[in-house]
């Protein structure tokens, strides 16, 4: 998924930073991040969210939606420096490694990144009150870590409990905090005032933070970087090719993306329509024109 | 007794009357025919575009056709550069609703074509709570490697006659997606239109829109 490129090395840094400043200016971390939160609570709420399809129907209001984007030139300069950073570095090193090892091991390095990560998901599961979410990041985690060799193989899809990510970020939207001015940082990339507040506290809730020393930490970060771009290759070619503003389209997609997420693929102000919720599967209803939902119908 | 025989039968019929004006007009068949129609232009689409047998011009043609008969090209045209349509001359709307055609034809042909060797399912059909005219069609297409990938349809009700509105995959709404782009490229050019279109001819020209 695109959104996986925009988030490749979204940690690289920043758990470096925080355990430099718990180390040395704790006291300041810990103000610097009160302001953070601060600030992305007082970041206006998204107009829409109780609409998703408001805006594109041009609802919202007559004249083009802002882009919520004060400080565009800086954010664009930075854009550039990722980009630039981007080609002569992580894409290189992505296809190389893309190239060099087979699939199989491929999914195995993403398998184990996501194992590892398991304490700052569930943990913002719980926080966004997602039980069933929350027991499924739990079941993978001792099923992964054990039948699946220290999370290198991911037994647990094939009995269901598919991997889903979370961040907190999304954990504060789902408490009602409005993304906030967009921000693009560095090595990071799309960010905004909450989620770049919400990368801040990931990172705090990751044993691995207090654990990892400096080099293993990178090393995980950029594995783990290297890994997601070389699956968006071609993706991030095609987006580079036909947009014509190449920043306000990654803005655009990032936003989308995030929304998606943060209601987790549901539409909530769309109802089911009644008679078509229920459908069994393999019963179409000829009263409705209705095809069976689960008919192919290409053929 | 406080009412007559008629007067109650009057009460009823009107009550009866009342409750079909307070229902929705468009209920749940309208619905169940915005999925149908979904069907039958994705079947129809592929249909005709594998019956070119591969004649790329013939093919063109007949999505255009296509496109224009079922999707809101010109609304849509419209939606994506904003405010500057308003203050684009007559010749500039003209140009640009040409060359987005072009672009719309360019990137979803060939999406179009894929569906010959992808299933397609509907998963269900929703109502749009404010805006009654509108359902959209939750469905699901086969990837060649992965996960289905989800696609919804917004799709438009008027006179009985159904129009795709705009289309959503994985989140991501065309809509939204040009019109955040081009309404950031005409601020930066100081509204000029007829420049966009011309960039956008010169990127059609490049196949630039293509997936390749």
């Amino acid at each position: 998924m695109f959104w996986q490129v925009l988030k490749s090395g979204r940690h690289i840094v920043i758990p470096q930073m925080v355990k430099l400043f718990f180390s040395h200016v704790s006291g300041k971390m810990l103000g610097a991040l009160a302001i953070l939160l601060v600030v992305s609570g007082c970041a206006s709420a998204p107009k829409n969210t109780d609409d998703q399809w408001a805006q594109s129907d041009g609802t919202v209001s007559a004249s083009e939606p802002s882009d919520n984007d004060p400080i565009e030139l800086l954010n664009r300069f930075v854009f550039a420096f990722n980009d630039a950073l981007d080609v002569t570095l992580f894409q290189p090193a992505s296809a190389l490694y893309r190239f060099a090892l087979p699939e199989e091991v491929r999914d195995s390095v993403r398998n184990f990144m996501r194992n590892i990560s398991t304490p700052v998901i569930l943990a913002n599961d719980l926080l966004q009150g997602e039980w069933e979410r929350a027991e499924a990041t739990t079941t993978r985690f001792f099923v992964n870590s054990t039948i699946g060799v220290a999370g290198l193989f991911d037994v647990a899809k094939d009995m269901g409990y598919d991997y889903h990510d979370e961040d907190f970020g999304q954990t504060l939207a789902t408490y009602g905090t409005g993304e906030g001015a967009y921000l693009v940082l560095p090595l990071v990339g799309p960010s905004s005032l909450r989620d770049g507040a919400g990368l801040i506290v990931d990172s705090l809730l990751d044993p691995l933070t207090y654990i990892l020393s400096t080099e293993a930490a990178i090393a995980r970060r950029g594995i783990s970087s290297v890994d997601t771009r070389s699956r968006n290759i071609e993706l991030v070619e095609e987006i580079k090719r036909d947009s014509i503003d190449y920043y306000a389209r990654v803005r655009s997609l990032y936003r989308q993306r995030r929304e998606n997420e943060i209601s987790n693929g549901v539409e909530e102000d769309d109802f089911l329509r009644p008679g078509l919720t229920f459908l069994e599967q393999g019963t179409g209803n000829a009263q409705l024109g209705f095809v069976p939902r689960t008919a192919p119908l290409s053929e | 007794m406080l009412l007559s025989k008629r007067q109650l039968l009057s009460v009823l019929a009107a009550t009866t009357l009342l409750a079909q004006a307070l229902l929705p007009v468009h209920s749940a068949s309208a619905a169940g025919d915005a999925a149908a129609f979904v069907v039958a232009l994705k079947d129809d689409a592929v249909k005709q575009l594998s019956e070119a047998n591969g004649d790329e011009a013939l093919k063109e043609q007949r999505f255009r056709k296509l496109l224009n008969n079922n999707f809101e090209v010109e609304d849509i045209g419209k939606f994506v550069i904003g405010r500057y349509w308003r203050k684009a001359s007559a010749a500039d709307r003209d140009e640009f609703l040409k060359v987005f055609e072009d672009v719309l034809v360019q990137r979803f042909l060939p999406l179009f074509d894929d569906y010959v060797d992808r299933s397609f399912s509907v998963d269900s059909v929703r109502a749009d709570a404010k805006r009654p005219e509108f359902s959209t069609v939750v469905s699901r297409v086969s990837q060649p490697k992965g996960a289905d990938a989800q696609v919804l349809w917004r799709v438009r009700e008027s006179g009985g006659k159904f129009q795709i509105s705009d289309v959503k995959a994985e989140g991501i709404s065309l809509r939204i997606t040009y019109q955040s782009e081009y309404s950031s490229f005409l601020k930066n050019n100081s509204g000029n239109v007829s420049k966009l279109s011309k960039l956008l001819r010169r990127k059609i020209k490049a196949g630039a829109f293509a997936p390749k």
